[in-house]
């Protein structure tokens, strides 16, 4: 299995994504949501459910689901909240990124 | 010659704030998605039981880290949720809502799963709060804090699912925290005889040349 794909800069990023996921994963199963799409910002998160509506469309599509799509500061946010038995609101972000990086520890099998 | 300035009154809703039944709301919500991906089954335990009170104590603490300070009402809001998750569980009408999410009959749970579906020439975007996959049904639950909103937006989520699945079992229900009532708004019956076609290993392609 991919785990890496090369988006070269000369083509449209977010509408190559969106030809890739849909290679992968049908927007009327409900496999796709359990699919996370994390974004940098919540602007290109956004832009990528617009896209995949494009493509529904052209492919006759007229219901669907959508993958799972934040942005990283939410992304950060929910599972420091979800993984930490007493999260606090007062913690900066920086310090959220660490609950997130020691899951990854935990879990080395993700890599 | 003093200056005067005429500002006219913005409502909370245009500053994003929030008002308390908002974030009651949310956090009921939280929670109550929080007790049905839970791995134990959380719903059979005593709400007088020591392991609810912690369980209880444990989600709310996780729902109002989402709350930047200052939020001065948090130990309120705390007391108030811990007070309708007691009421609730003390209810009639929790047996009903226990029926429903049955662990043997579920197959996933699926958190504010997002879909969309096209009207006319628009795409309506859509957010339900869960949809419970079972064996031989689909399940849509809305949660609200009281009972009185807009109607339609259940409407919506049926057709979402209607459109997807036309051959399923789909059943909405509307949860509504304060007081407790699990009503079920609306309903579609699956259809055996287009799920079944006359022959096996028909091909769909063919199916309206009987």
């Amino acid at each position: 299995m991919k785990r890496c794909l090369l988006i070269p800069p000369s083509s449209h990023f977010l509408k190559t994504l969106t030809n890739l996921f849909l290679d992968k994963y049908s927007l009327n199963n409900p496999n796709i949501l359990k699919v996370w799409c994390i974004f940098p910002t919540k602007r290109a998160g956004l832009y990528f459910k617009n896209y995949l509506k494009e493509k529904a469309e052209l492919k006759k599509i007229r219901a669907g689901f959508f993958p799972k799509v934040q942005s990283l500061e939410e992304f950060v946010e929910n599972l420091y909240t979800d993984l930490t038995d007493f999260p606090s609101p007062q913690v900066p972000d920086v310090l959220k990124v660490f609950a997130f990086l020691g899951v990854l520890k935990k879990k080395k099998s993700f890599f | 010659m003093p200056v005067k300035l005429n500002q006219g009154k913005v409502s909370l809703r245009v500053l994003k704030e929030k008002t308390d039944y908002i974030i009651l709301g949310e956090i009921l919500h939280y929670i109550w998605e929080n007790f049905l991906i839970a791995g134990k089954d959380f719903f059979s335990l005593s709400p007088d039981s020591e392991e609810f009170k912690k369980k209880v104590e444990l989600y709310i603490k996780k729902a109002l880290a989402f709350y930047q300070e200052p939020l001065p009402q948090r130990k309120n809001i705390s007391e108030k949720v811990k007070e309708i998750i007691e009421k609730i569980f003390k209810s009639n009408e929790f047996g009903n809502f226990k029926e429903l999410i049955k662990k043997e009959d579920i197959v996933a749970i699926y958190r504010e799963p997002e879909g969309f579906f096209k009207e006319d020439s628009d795409f309506l975007d859509l957010r339900p709060d869960i949809i419970i996959k079972k064996k031989d049904e689909w399940i849509i639950l809305e949660l609200k804090l009281h009972k009185e909103f807009d109607k339609t937006q259940l409407e919506n989520y049926y057709t979402l699912l209607k459109k997807i699945f036309p051959n399923d079992n789909i059943k909405v229900y509307l949860i509504s925290f304060e007081p407790f009532k699990v009503e079920l708004i609306y309903y579609q019956k699956a259809n055996v005889d287009e799920k079944m076609s006359s022959y096996p290993t028909q091909l769909p392609l063919f199916k309206n040349f009987n």
